[in-house]
Protein backbone atom coordinates (compact mmCIF):
# COMPACT_ATOMS: atom_id res chain seq x y z
CA UNK A 1 0.00 0.00 0.00
CA UNK A 2 1.35 3.42 -0.93
CA UNK A 3 0.08 6.59 0.63
CA UNK A 4 -2.97 6.30 -1.61
CA UNK A 5 -5.03 5.85 1.53
CA UNK A 6 -4.64 9.52 2.31
CA UNK A 7 -5.55 10.59 -1.18
CA UNK A 8 -8.72 8.53 -0.94
CA UNK A 9 -9.52 10.10 2.39
CA UNK A 10 -9.15 13.59 0.91
CA UNK A 11 -11.52 12.71 -1.90
CA UNK A 12 -13.91 11.13 0.57
CA UNK A 13 -13.99 14.30 2.70
CA UNK A 14 -14.72 16.47 -0.31
CA UNK A 15 -17.23 13.92 -1.58
CA UNK A 16 -19.19 13.95 1.68
CA UNK A 17 -19.15 17.75 1.71
CA UNK A 18 -20.43 17.99 -1.87
CA UNK A 19 -23.06 15.32 -1.30
CA UNK A 20 -24.44 17.09 1.80
CA UNK A 21 -24.54 20.43 0.00
CA UNK A 22 -26.14 18.86 -3.06
CA UNK A 23 -28.93 17.44 -0.90
CA UNK A 24 -29.36 20.72 0.98
CA UNK A 25 -29.68 22.65 -2.27
CA UNK A 26 -32.74 20.56 -3.17
CA UNK A 27 -34.63 21.18 0.08
CA UNK A 28 -36.28 24.52 -0.81
CA UNK A 29 -37.95 22.86 -3.79
CA UNK A 30 -40.11 20.96 -1.31
CA UNK A 31 -40.17 23.25 1.70
CA UNK A 32 -39.92 26.83 0.47
CA UNK A 33 -43.40 27.55 1.87
CA UNK A 34 -42.61 26.14 5.30
CA UNK A 35 -41.29 29.27 6.99
CA UNK A 36 -40.31 27.69 10.28
CA UNK A 37 -38.49 24.80 8.64
CA UNK A 38 -36.63 27.14 6.31
CA UNK A 39 -35.65 29.23 9.31
CA UNK A 40 -34.26 26.16 11.08
CA UNK A 41 -32.26 25.21 7.98
CA UNK A 42 -30.80 28.71 7.68
CA UNK A 43 -29.87 28.88 11.35
CA UNK A 44 -28.39 25.37 11.09
CA UNK A 45 -26.10 26.57 8.30
CA UNK A 46 -24.98 29.51 10.43
CA UNK A 47 -24.25 27.35 13.48
CA UNK A 48 -22.58 24.78 11.24
CA UNK A 49 -19.94 27.35 10.30
CA UNK A 50 -19.36 28.20 13.98
CA UNK A 51 -19.13 24.52 14.88
CA UNK A 52 -16.88 23.81 11.88
CA UNK A 53 -14.42 26.56 12.72
CA UNK A 54 -14.51 25.59 16.39
CA UNK A 55 -13.69 22.05 15.29
CA UNK A 56 -10.73 23.34 13.31
CA UNK A 57 -9.07 24.64 16.45
CA UNK A 58 -10.43 22.20 19.03
CA UNK A 59 -10.75 18.98 16.99
CA UNK A 60 -7.88 19.30 14.55
CA UNK A 61 -5.42 21.48 16.45
CA UNK A 62 -6.43 20.04 19.84
CA UNK A 63 -6.53 23.48 21.49
CA UNK A 64 -9.38 23.57 23.97
CA UNK A 65 -10.81 27.02 23.40
CA UNK A 66 -14.16 27.99 24.81
CA UNK A 67 -14.15 31.40 23.17
CA UNK A 68 -15.86 30.60 19.90
CA UNK A 69 -19.11 32.41 20.70
CA UNK A 70 -17.11 35.42 21.83
CA UNK A 71 -15.60 35.58 18.33
CA UNK A 72 -19.06 35.18 16.82
CA UNK A 73 -20.29 38.13 18.87
CA UNK A 74 -17.18 40.23 18.16
CA UNK A 75 -17.60 39.57 14.44
CA UNK A 76 -21.31 40.33 14.54
CA UNK A 77 -21.00 43.61 16.43
CA UNK A 78 -18.03 44.91 14.44
CA UNK A 79 -19.72 44.02 11.16
CA UNK A 80 -22.91 45.91 12.02
CA UNK A 81 -21.13 48.83 13.69
CA UNK A 82 -18.84 49.33 10.67
CA UNK A 83 -21.78 49.20 8.29
CA UNK A 84 -23.67 51.81 10.29
CA UNK A 85 -20.66 54.03 10.88
CA UNK A 86 -19.31 54.11 7.34
CA UNK A 87 -22.41 53.22 5.37
CA UNK A 88 -20.67 50.29 3.71
CA UNK A 89 -22.55 47.32 2.26
CA UNK A 90 -23.23 44.47 4.68
CA UNK A 91 -21.37 42.17 2.28
CA UNK A 92 -18.22 44.10 3.19
CA UNK A 93 -19.42 44.12 6.77
CA UNK A 94 -19.14 40.32 6.83
CA UNK A 95 -15.52 40.59 5.75
CA UNK A 96 -14.84 43.26 8.37
CA UNK A 97 -16.45 41.02 11.01
CA UNK A 98 -14.10 38.23 9.93
CA UNK A 99 -11.03 40.43 10.00
CA UNK A 100 -11.78 41.97 13.41
CA UNK A 101 -12.65 38.59 14.95
CA UNK A 102 -9.54 37.05 13.36
CA UNK A 103 -7.42 39.75 14.95
CA UNK A 104 -9.17 39.19 18.27
CA UNK A 105 -8.51 35.46 17.87
CA UNK A 106 -4.78 36.06 17.48
CA UNK A 107 -4.75 38.39 20.50
CA UNK A 108 -6.58 35.83 22.64
CA UNK A 109 -4.30 33.11 21.27
CA UNK A 110 -1.13 34.88 22.42
CA UNK A 111 -1.52 34.32 26.17
CA UNK A 112 -2.74 30.76 25.48
CA UNK A 113 0.37 29.57 23.64
CA UNK A 114 2.35 28.59 26.70
CA UNK A 115 -0.64 27.20 28.56
CA UNK A 116 -1.76 23.60 28.78
CA UNK A 117 -5.22 22.22 28.01
CA UNK A 118 -7.55 23.22 30.80
CA UNK A 119 -5.92 26.63 31.29
CA UNK A 120 -6.56 27.54 27.66
CA UNK A 121 -10.21 26.68 28.22
CA UNK A 122 -10.27 28.96 31.27
CA UNK A 123 -8.57 31.92 29.58
CA UNK A 124 -10.76 31.73 26.48
CA UNK A 125 -13.91 31.32 28.51
CA UNK A 126 -12.86 34.35 30.54
CA UNK A 127 -12.93 36.33 27.28
CA UNK A 128 -16.45 35.04 26.73
CA UNK A 129 -17.44 36.12 30.26
CA UNK A 130 -15.87 39.57 29.95
CA UNK A 131 -17.58 40.31 26.66
CA UNK A 132 -21.12 40.75 27.96
CA UNK A 133 -20.37 43.37 30.65
CA UNK A 134 -18.03 45.10 28.19
CA UNK A 135 -20.65 45.36 25.45
CA UNK A 136 -23.17 46.66 27.99
CA UNK A 137 -20.73 49.16 29.51
CA UNK A 138 -20.40 52.85 28.69
CA UNK A 139 -17.36 52.15 26.56
CA UNK A 140 -19.37 49.59 24.60
CA UNK A 141 -22.22 52.04 24.24
CA UNK A 142 -19.78 54.67 22.95
CA UNK A 143 -18.58 52.28 20.25
CA UNK A 144 -22.16 51.64 19.23
CA UNK A 145 -23.12 48.34 20.84
CA UNK A 146 -26.42 49.74 22.07
CA UNK A 147 -25.67 48.72 25.65
CA UNK A 148 -27.99 46.27 27.37
CA UNK A 149 -30.60 46.68 24.68
CA UNK A 150 -28.26 45.66 21.91
CA UNK A 151 -28.42 46.78 18.30
CA UNK A 152 -32.04 46.84 17.20
CA UNK A 153 -31.69 47.88 13.57
CA UNK A 154 -29.25 46.30 11.17
CA UNK A 155 -28.71 47.75 7.66
CA UNK A 156 -30.49 45.41 5.23
CA UNK A 157 -28.61 43.12 2.90
CA UNK A 158 -29.12 43.83 -0.80
CA UNK A 159 -28.10 42.24 -4.03
CA UNK A 160 -28.74 44.52 -7.01
CA UNK A 161 -32.18 45.96 -6.35
CA UNK A 162 -33.32 42.95 -4.32
CA UNK A 163 -33.56 43.52 -0.58
CA UNK A 164 -33.35 40.42 1.61
CA UNK A 165 -36.31 40.15 4.00
CA UNK A 166 -37.75 37.86 6.62
CA UNK A 167 -40.80 36.98 4.50
CA UNK A 168 -38.72 35.31 1.80
CA UNK A 169 -36.45 32.68 3.31
CA UNK A 170 -35.39 31.03 0.05
CA UNK A 171 -32.88 33.71 -1.06
CA UNK A 172 -31.46 33.74 2.46
CA UNK A 173 -31.15 29.98 2.35
CA UNK A 174 -29.22 29.88 -0.90
CA UNK A 175 -27.03 32.79 0.16
CA UNK A 176 -26.14 30.95 3.36
CA UNK A 177 -25.65 27.76 1.42
CA UNK A 178 -22.98 29.52 -0.63
CA UNK A 179 -21.36 31.41 2.26
CA UNK A 180 -21.24 28.34 4.50
CA UNK A 181 -19.94 26.23 1.64
CA UNK A 182 -17.10 28.71 1.13
CA UNK A 183 -16.33 28.52 4.86
CA UNK A 184 -16.33 24.71 4.85
CA UNK A 185 -14.28 24.61 1.69
CA UNK A 186 -11.69 26.86 3.35
CA UNK A 187 -11.67 24.55 6.38
CA UNK A 188 -11.35 21.54 4.07
CA UNK A 189 -8.45 23.16 2.22
CA UNK A 190 -6.71 24.12 5.46
CA UNK A 191 -7.16 20.69 7.02
CA UNK A 192 -5.59 19.00 4.00
CA UNK A 193 -2.73 21.45 3.62
CA UNK A 194 0.68 21.44 5.29
CA UNK A 195 -0.81 23.93 7.77
CA UNK A 196 -3.47 21.39 8.65
CA UNK A 197 -0.87 18.66 9.08
CA UNK A 198 1.14 20.95 11.35
CA UNK A 199 -1.98 21.53 13.50
CA UNK A 200 -2.53 17.78 13.78
CA UNK A 201 1.15 17.13 14.51
CA UNK A 202 1.12 19.76 17.27
CA UNK A 203 -2.01 18.16 18.68
CA UNK A 204 -0.67 14.60 18.58
CA UNK A 205 2.82 15.39 19.85
CA UNK A 206 4.12 18.90 20.25
CA UNK A 207 7.55 17.43 21.03
CA UNK A 208 7.67 15.64 17.70
CA UNK A 209 6.24 18.54 15.70
CA UNK A 210 8.75 21.02 17.08
CA UNK A 211 11.65 18.61 16.72
CA UNK A 212 11.02 18.39 12.97
CA UNK A 213 10.83 22.15 12.59
CA UNK A 214 7.20 23.11 13.19
CA UNK A 215 7.02 26.57 14.72
CA UNK A 216 4.44 25.91 17.44
CA UNK A 217 4.00 29.61 18.19
CA UNK A 218 3.25 30.55 14.58
CA UNK A 219 0.93 27.71 13.68
CA UNK A 220 -1.09 27.91 16.87
CA UNK A 221 -1.66 31.60 16.22
CA UNK A 222 -2.62 30.84 12.62
CA UNK A 223 -5.25 28.35 13.72
CA UNK A 224 -6.58 30.81 16.31
CA UNK A 225 -6.78 33.44 13.57
CA UNK A 226 -8.48 31.34 10.88
CA UNK A 227 -10.95 29.77 13.29
CA UNK A 228 -11.96 33.12 14.80
CA UNK A 229 -12.10 34.87 11.41
CA UNK A 230 -14.53 32.34 9.91
CA UNK A 231 -16.69 32.51 13.01
CA UNK A 232 -16.60 36.32 13.05
CA UNK A 233 -17.59 36.47 9.40
CA UNK A 234 -20.63 34.29 10.03
CA UNK A 235 -21.37 36.47 13.08
CA UNK A 236 -21.96 39.36 10.68
CA UNK A 237 -24.23 37.19 8.55
CA UNK A 238 -26.12 36.09 11.66
CA UNK A 239 -26.75 39.68 12.77
CA UNK A 240 -28.05 40.51 9.32
CA UNK A 241 -30.31 37.51 9.11
CA UNK A 242 -31.81 37.98 12.56
CA UNK A 243 -32.00 41.75 12.04
CA UNK A 244 -30.77 42.59 15.52
CA UNK A 245 -27.92 41.79 17.87
CA UNK A 246 -27.71 41.57 21.64
CA UNK A 247 -25.61 39.83 24.24
CA UNK A 248 -28.26 37.14 24.61
CA UNK A 249 -26.36 34.71 22.37
CA UNK A 250 -23.59 34.73 24.97
CA UNK A 251 -25.96 32.66 27.16
CA UNK A 252 -25.33 29.02 27.94
CA UNK A 253 -27.97 27.72 25.48
CA UNK A 254 -25.98 28.32 22.33
CA UNK A 255 -22.76 27.20 23.96
CA UNK A 256 -24.26 23.86 24.85
CA UNK A 257 -25.93 23.41 21.47
CA UNK A 258 -22.68 24.10 19.64
CA UNK A 259 -20.90 21.63 21.86
CA UNK A 260 -23.48 18.94 21.05
CA UNK A 261 -23.03 19.72 17.34
CA UNK A 262 -19.29 19.18 17.69
CA UNK A 263 -19.40 15.97 19.67
CA UNK A 264 -22.33 14.55 17.75
CA UNK A 265 -20.67 15.29 14.43
CA UNK A 266 -17.31 13.97 15.56
CA UNK A 267 -14.45 16.16 16.73
CA UNK A 268 -11.62 16.46 14.27
CA UNK A 269 -13.60 14.51 11.67
CA UNK A 270 -14.37 16.63 8.61
CA UNK A 271 -17.18 17.53 7.91
CA UNK A 272 -18.68 16.15 11.09
CA UNK A 273 -19.56 19.60 12.41
CA UNK A 274 -21.81 20.20 9.40
CA UNK A 275 -23.80 17.00 9.95
CA UNK A 276 -23.77 17.55 13.70
CA UNK A 277 -25.24 21.04 13.26
CA UNK A 278 -28.28 19.84 11.33
CA UNK A 279 -28.99 16.83 13.50
CA UNK A 280 -28.59 18.85 16.68
CA UNK A 281 -30.84 21.64 15.43
CA UNK A 282 -33.57 19.15 14.65
CA UNK A 283 -33.22 17.44 18.02
CA UNK A 284 -33.29 20.85 19.67
CA UNK A 285 -36.43 21.87 17.82
CA UNK A 286 -38.21 18.66 18.66
CA UNK A 287 -37.28 19.15 22.32
CA UNK A 288 -38.81 22.65 22.35
CA UNK A 289 -41.88 21.11 23.99
CA UNK A 290 -39.79 20.20 27.05
CA UNK A 291 -38.83 23.84 27.56
CA UNK A 292 -36.45 24.15 30.51
CA UNK A 293 -35.66 20.44 30.50
CA UNK A 294 -34.19 20.91 27.04
CA UNK A 295 -30.85 22.09 28.44
CA UNK A 296 -30.73 19.21 30.90
CA UNK A 297 -31.35 16.74 28.10
CA UNK A 298 -28.64 18.42 26.03
CA UNK A 299 -26.18 18.34 28.89
CA UNK A 300 -26.80 14.64 29.38
CA UNK A 301 -26.50 14.09 25.64
CA UNK A 302 -23.02 15.64 25.64
CA UNK A 303 -21.93 13.31 28.44
CA UNK A 304 -23.31 10.18 26.80
CA UNK A 305 -21.87 11.10 23.41
CA UNK A 306 -18.39 11.84 24.71
CA UNK A 307 -18.30 8.48 26.47
CA UNK A 308 -20.11 6.27 23.97
CA UNK A 309 -19.44 7.88 20.61
CA UNK A 310 -16.19 9.86 20.75
CA UNK A 311 -15.88 9.87 16.97
CA UNK A 312 -19.43 11.12 16.44
CA UNK A 313 -21.68 10.52 13.44
CA UNK A 314 -18.81 10.72 10.98
CA UNK A 315 -17.01 8.12 13.07
CA UNK A 316 -20.03 5.86 12.76
CA UNK A 317 -20.10 6.20 8.98
CA UNK A 318 -16.35 6.28 8.41
CA UNK A 319 -14.62 4.93 11.53
CA UNK A 320 -10.85 5.27 11.69
CA UNK A 321 -9.12 2.04 10.77
CA UNK A 322 -12.13 -0.26 10.25
CA UNK A 323 -15.12 -0.67 7.96
CA UNK A 324 -17.98 1.71 8.67
CA UNK A 325 -21.71 1.43 8.07
CA UNK A 326 -21.44 2.21 4.35
CA UNK A 327 -18.57 -0.16 3.71
CA UNK A 328 -20.25 -2.88 5.82
CA UNK A 329 -23.51 -2.45 3.89
CA UNK A 330 -21.73 -2.72 0.57
CA UNK A 331 -19.90 -5.81 1.79
CA UNK A 332 -23.16 -7.31 3.04
CA UNK A 333 -24.84 -6.92 -0.35
CA UNK A 334 -21.79 -8.22 -2.17
CA UNK A 335 -21.80 -11.33 -0.01
CA UNK A 336 -25.53 -11.81 -0.59
CA UNK A 337 -25.02 -11.48 -4.31
CA UNK A 338 -22.14 -13.93 -4.20
CA UNK A 339 -24.29 -16.43 -2.29
CA UNK A 340 -27.08 -16.06 -4.81
CA UNK A 341 -24.65 -16.63 -7.63
CA UNK A 342 -23.43 -19.73 -5.83
CA UNK A 343 -26.96 -21.10 -5.45
CA UNK A 344 -27.70 -20.62 -9.12
CA UNK A 345 -24.62 -22.45 -10.28
CA UNK B 1 34.20 20.21 16.39
CA UNK B 2 30.52 20.14 15.48
CA UNK B 3 28.85 20.40 18.88
CA UNK B 4 30.40 22.05 21.88
CA UNK B 5 28.81 22.32 25.32
CA UNK B 6 30.28 24.21 28.23
CA UNK B 7 29.13 24.20 31.86
CA UNK B 8 25.60 23.09 30.99
CA UNK B 9 23.35 23.08 34.03
CA UNK B 10 19.67 22.31 34.43
CA UNK B 11 17.82 22.23 37.72
CA UNK B 12 14.32 21.01 38.44
CA UNK B 13 13.60 22.49 41.85
CA UNK B 14 15.94 20.64 44.21
CA UNK B 15 17.18 18.20 41.58
CA UNK B 16 20.19 19.12 39.48
CA UNK B 17 19.50 16.98 36.41
CA UNK B 18 22.51 18.25 34.45
CA UNK B 19 25.43 19.59 36.46
CA UNK B 20 28.15 21.81 34.91
CA UNK B 21 28.60 19.45 32.00
CA UNK B 22 31.20 20.19 29.33
CA UNK B 23 31.97 18.03 26.29
CA UNK B 24 32.19 18.17 22.54
CA UNK B 25 31.15 16.05 19.59
CA UNK B 26 33.33 15.92 16.49
CA UNK B 27 31.95 16.04 12.98
CA UNK B 28 31.16 12.60 11.51
CA UNK B 29 31.77 10.67 14.70
CA UNK B 30 29.38 8.42 16.55
CA UNK B 31 29.25 9.71 20.11
CA UNK B 32 27.77 7.42 22.73
CA UNK B 33 26.25 8.45 26.04
CA UNK B 34 25.48 6.05 28.87
CA UNK B 35 24.74 6.22 32.55
CA UNK B 36 22.25 5.00 35.13
CA UNK B 37 18.55 5.89 35.00
CA UNK B 38 18.00 9.46 36.05
CA UNK B 39 21.60 10.44 35.23
CA UNK B 40 20.32 13.32 33.11
CA UNK B 41 20.83 11.90 29.63
CA UNK B 42 17.41 12.80 28.26
CA UNK B 43 17.55 16.18 29.99
CA UNK B 44 20.84 16.83 28.19
CA UNK B 45 19.10 16.11 24.85
CA UNK B 46 16.24 18.40 25.81
CA UNK B 47 18.73 21.18 26.57
CA UNK B 48 20.58 20.77 23.28
CA UNK B 49 17.36 20.60 21.23
CA UNK B 50 15.77 23.59 22.95
CA UNK B 51 12.96 21.76 24.74
CA UNK B 52 14.36 23.07 28.04
CA UNK B 53 16.27 26.25 28.66
CA UNK B 54 19.22 25.89 31.00
CA UNK B 55 22.41 27.65 32.00
CA UNK B 56 25.65 27.31 30.08
CA UNK B 57 26.84 27.47 26.51
CA UNK B 58 25.82 25.32 23.56
CA UNK B 59 27.58 25.85 20.28
CA UNK B 60 26.66 23.98 17.12
CA UNK B 61 28.39 24.20 13.77
CA UNK B 62 29.99 27.51 14.65
CA UNK B 63 27.01 29.33 16.16
CA UNK B 64 25.49 29.62 19.60
CA UNK B 65 22.21 27.81 19.85
CA UNK B 66 21.27 28.27 23.50
CA UNK B 67 17.90 29.93 23.92
CA UNK B 68 16.73 29.03 20.42
CA UNK B 69 13.31 27.41 20.12
CA UNK B 70 13.23 23.71 19.15
CA UNK B 71 12.14 24.35 15.56
CA UNK B 72 15.01 26.80 15.06
CA UNK B 73 17.48 24.25 16.34
CA UNK B 74 16.03 21.75 13.88
CA UNK B 75 16.66 24.28 11.11
CA UNK B 76 20.26 24.61 12.32
CA UNK B 77 20.74 20.93 11.56
CA UNK B 78 20.04 18.94 14.72
CA UNK B 79 17.38 16.21 14.54
CA UNK B 80 16.44 13.74 17.22
CA UNK B 81 14.29 10.79 18.17
CA UNK B 82 12.59 10.20 21.50
CA UNK B 83 12.92 7.53 24.17
CA UNK B 84 9.14 7.13 24.24
CA UNK B 85 8.07 7.27 20.57
CA UNK B 86 6.72 10.68 19.58
CA UNK B 87 4.91 10.99 16.25
CA UNK B 88 1.83 12.58 14.73
CA UNK B 89 -0.03 9.43 15.78
CA UNK B 90 -3.18 10.00 13.74
CA UNK B 91 -1.33 10.60 10.47
CA UNK B 92 0.31 8.03 8.23
CA UNK B 93 4.03 7.32 8.39
CA UNK B 94 4.29 9.03 5.02
CA UNK B 95 2.70 12.22 6.32
CA UNK B 96 4.89 12.23 9.41
CA UNK B 97 7.91 12.17 7.12
CA UNK B 98 6.39 14.75 4.78
CA UNK B 99 5.81 17.13 7.70
CA UNK B 100 9.47 16.78 8.65
CA UNK B 101 10.62 17.33 5.07
CA UNK B 102 8.42 20.41 4.74
CA UNK B 103 8.94 22.15 8.07
CA UNK B 104 12.49 20.89 8.61
CA UNK B 105 13.97 23.62 6.44
CA UNK B 106 13.49 27.33 6.92
CA UNK B 107 11.94 27.87 3.51
CA UNK B 108 9.31 25.17 4.14
CA UNK B 109 9.99 23.58 0.82
CA UNK B 110 9.20 19.89 0.34
CA UNK B 111 11.64 17.96 -1.78
CA UNK B 112 9.82 14.84 -2.89
CA UNK B 113 13.13 13.13 -3.59
CA UNK B 114 14.14 13.53 0.05
CA UNK B 115 10.90 11.93 1.21
CA UNK B 116 11.23 8.98 -1.16
CA UNK B 117 14.88 8.59 -0.25
CA UNK B 118 14.41 8.42 3.54
CA UNK B 119 11.43 6.09 3.15
CA UNK B 120 13.48 3.71 1.02
CA UNK B 121 16.57 4.09 3.22
CA UNK B 122 14.62 3.13 6.34
CA UNK B 123 12.73 0.31 4.62
CA UNK B 124 9.33 1.88 5.10
CA UNK B 125 7.99 1.54 1.55
CA UNK B 126 5.34 -1.01 2.51
CA UNK B 127 4.41 0.74 5.74
CA UNK B 128 4.20 4.38 4.65
CA UNK B 129 0.41 4.34 4.31
CA UNK B 130 -0.18 3.03 7.83
CA UNK B 131 -1.37 5.43 10.54
CA UNK B 132 1.56 5.97 12.92
CA UNK B 133 -0.47 4.84 15.93
CA UNK B 134 -0.96 1.41 14.34
CA UNK B 135 2.72 0.83 13.49
CA UNK B 136 4.77 -1.75 15.39
CA UNK B 137 7.38 -0.42 17.84
CA UNK B 138 10.29 -0.93 15.45
CA UNK B 139 8.38 0.77 12.62
CA UNK B 140 7.52 3.69 14.89
CA UNK B 141 11.21 4.04 15.66
CA UNK B 142 12.13 3.77 11.98
CA UNK B 143 9.52 6.42 11.15
CA UNK B 144 11.06 8.72 13.78
CA UNK B 145 14.50 8.12 12.25
CA UNK B 146 13.13 8.71 8.75
CA UNK B 147 11.40 11.93 9.84
CA UNK B 148 14.57 13.12 11.57
CA UNK B 149 16.56 12.39 8.40
CA UNK B 150 13.95 14.16 6.26
CA UNK B 151 14.82 17.44 7.97
CA UNK B 152 18.25 17.03 6.32
CA UNK B 153 20.26 17.44 9.51
CA UNK B 154 23.98 17.49 10.12
CA UNK B 155 23.64 15.64 13.41
CA UNK B 156 21.19 12.98 14.59
CA UNK B 157 20.50 12.35 18.27
CA UNK B 158 18.94 9.03 19.29
CA UNK B 159 17.55 8.55 22.79
CA UNK B 160 17.67 4.88 23.85
CA UNK B 161 16.65 3.67 20.38
CA UNK B 162 17.05 -0.03 21.23
CA UNK B 163 14.70 -0.07 24.23
CA UNK B 164 11.99 -2.70 23.84
CA UNK B 165 13.38 -4.24 20.65
CA UNK B 166 14.27 -7.86 19.89
CA UNK B 167 17.94 -8.83 19.29
CA UNK B 168 17.25 -9.07 15.56
CA UNK B 169 15.70 -5.62 15.46
CA UNK B 170 18.60 -4.21 17.48
CA UNK B 171 21.03 -5.69 14.97
CA UNK B 172 19.02 -4.10 12.15
CA UNK B 173 19.04 -0.65 13.77
CA UNK B 174 22.75 -0.86 14.53
CA UNK B 175 23.51 -1.59 10.89
CA UNK B 176 21.20 1.23 9.85
CA UNK B 177 22.94 3.72 12.15
CA UNK B 178 26.33 2.66 10.78
CA UNK B 179 25.01 3.21 7.29
CA UNK B 180 23.68 6.66 8.19
CA UNK B 181 27.07 7.56 9.60
CA UNK B 182 29.21 6.07 6.84
CA UNK B 183 27.13 6.57 3.71
CA UNK B 184 25.42 9.83 4.63
CA UNK B 185 28.27 11.28 6.60
CA UNK B 186 25.97 12.28 9.44
CA UNK B 187 27.21 12.79 12.97
CA UNK B 188 25.36 10.61 15.47
CA UNK B 189 24.87 11.03 19.19
CA UNK B 190 23.32 7.99 20.83
CA UNK B 191 22.12 7.34 24.36
CA UNK B 192 22.01 3.63 25.02
CA UNK B 193 21.75 1.20 27.89
CA UNK B 194 23.10 -1.80 26.00
CA UNK B 195 26.89 -1.50 26.34
CA UNK B 196 27.45 -3.88 23.44
CA UNK B 197 25.70 -1.47 21.11
CA UNK B 198 27.91 1.38 22.23
CA UNK B 199 31.20 -0.53 22.19
CA UNK B 200 30.49 -1.63 18.65
CA UNK B 201 29.13 1.67 17.29
CA UNK B 202 30.67 4.54 19.21
CA UNK B 203 33.94 6.23 18.41
CA UNK B 204 33.82 7.86 21.81
CA UNK B 205 31.73 7.27 24.88
CA UNK B 206 30.67 9.54 27.73
CA UNK B 207 29.37 8.18 31.01
CA UNK B 208 27.06 10.43 33.00
CA UNK B 209 26.24 10.17 36.66
CA UNK B 210 24.04 12.54 38.64
CA UNK B 211 24.09 14.97 35.76
CA UNK B 212 27.88 15.18 35.61
CA UNK B 213 30.53 13.63 33.40
CA UNK B 214 32.10 10.59 35.01
CA UNK B 215 34.39 9.63 32.17
CA UNK B 216 34.87 10.20 28.45
CA UNK B 217 36.98 8.46 25.80
CA UNK B 218 37.16 5.49 23.42
CA UNK B 219 34.62 2.82 24.51
CA UNK B 220 37.26 0.20 25.30
CA UNK B 221 39.05 2.58 27.65
CA UNK B 222 35.89 3.82 29.28
CA UNK B 223 34.55 0.35 29.97
CA UNK B 224 37.85 -0.50 31.72
CA UNK B 225 37.67 2.61 33.91
CA UNK B 226 37.47 1.75 37.59
CA UNK B 227 34.97 4.48 38.46
CA UNK B 228 32.71 3.45 35.61
CA UNK B 229 32.77 -0.23 36.58
CA UNK B 230 32.07 0.65 40.19
CA UNK B 231 29.27 3.10 39.72
CA UNK B 232 27.60 2.02 36.50
CA UNK B 233 28.83 -1.05 34.68
CA UNK B 234 29.05 -3.15 37.79
CA UNK B 235 25.34 -3.18 38.48
CA UNK B 236 24.51 -2.92 34.78
CA UNK B 237 26.43 -6.10 33.98
CA UNK B 238 24.93 -7.75 37.02
CA UNK B 239 21.47 -6.79 35.74
CA UNK B 240 22.06 -8.38 32.36
CA UNK B 241 23.32 -11.62 33.90
N1 LIG C 1 10.42 17.79 33.42
C1 LIG C 1 11.02 17.40 34.56
N2 LIG C 1 10.60 17.89 35.74
C2 LIG C 1 11.18 17.52 36.90
N3 LIG C 1 12.20 16.65 36.99
C3 LIG C 1 12.66 16.13 35.84
C4 LIG C 1 12.10 16.48 34.57
N4 LIG C 1 12.78 15.79 33.61
C5 LIG C 1 13.70 15.06 34.24
N5 LIG C 1 13.65 15.26 35.59
C6 LIG C 1 14.54 14.66 36.59
O1 LIG C 1 15.84 14.87 36.17
C7 LIG C 1 16.63 13.72 36.39
C8 LIG C 1 17.24 13.24 35.09
O2 LIG C 1 16.22 12.68 34.28
P1 LIG C 1 16.48 12.17 32.82
O3 LIG C 1 17.24 13.20 32.09
O4 LIG C 1 15.19 11.76 32.23
O5 LIG C 1 17.39 10.91 33.09
P2 LIG C 1 17.86 9.74 32.10
O6 LIG C 1 17.37 10.06 30.73
O7 LIG C 1 19.36 9.75 32.21
O8 LIG C 1 17.29 8.48 32.64
C9 LIG C 1 15.73 12.69 37.05
O9 LIG C 1 15.92 12.77 38.44
C10 LIG C 1 14.35 13.16 36.67
O10 LIG C 1 13.43 12.81 37.67
MG1 LIG D 1 16.13 9.05 29.42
Amino acid sequence: MGHGGNLMKIKKDLGVLLAVYGLLALLPIFFHNNMSLMNILIISLIWAVVAGSWDLIMGFAGIFTFGQIAFLVIGGYSSVIFCKLFGISPWFGFLIGGIVAGGAGILVGLPCLKLKGAYVALVTFAVHMILEPFLKSDIGRAIGTGGAQGILTVPPLKIGSYVYNAMEPTPWFYTLLIISFIAFFIIYKVVHSMWGYSFIALRDSELFAQSVGVNAFKYKLIVFGISAALTGMIGGVYANYVGMLSTRILGLDLFLILMVMLVLGGMGRFPGALLGAFITMFISESLRYFDTYRLIIFGLLVMVLVIKMPQGIIGLIFPLGKAGIIERTILHFREKKAKKAEMIT
Amino acid sequence: MLLYCKDLTKKFGEITAVNRLSFDVKAQEIFGIAGPNGAGKTTLYNLITGVYKGIGEINFDGSEINNLDPHRICHKGIARTFQIPQLATSLSAYHNIKIAAHFGNEKNRVDKKVIDDVIAFNGLRDKQGIVADKLSLIDKKLTMVAAAMATQPKMLMFDEPMAGLSPLEIRHLMDLFKKINEERGLTIVIIEHFMKVLTELADRLMILENGAKLCIGPPLEVTQDKRVIESYLGNCYAESK
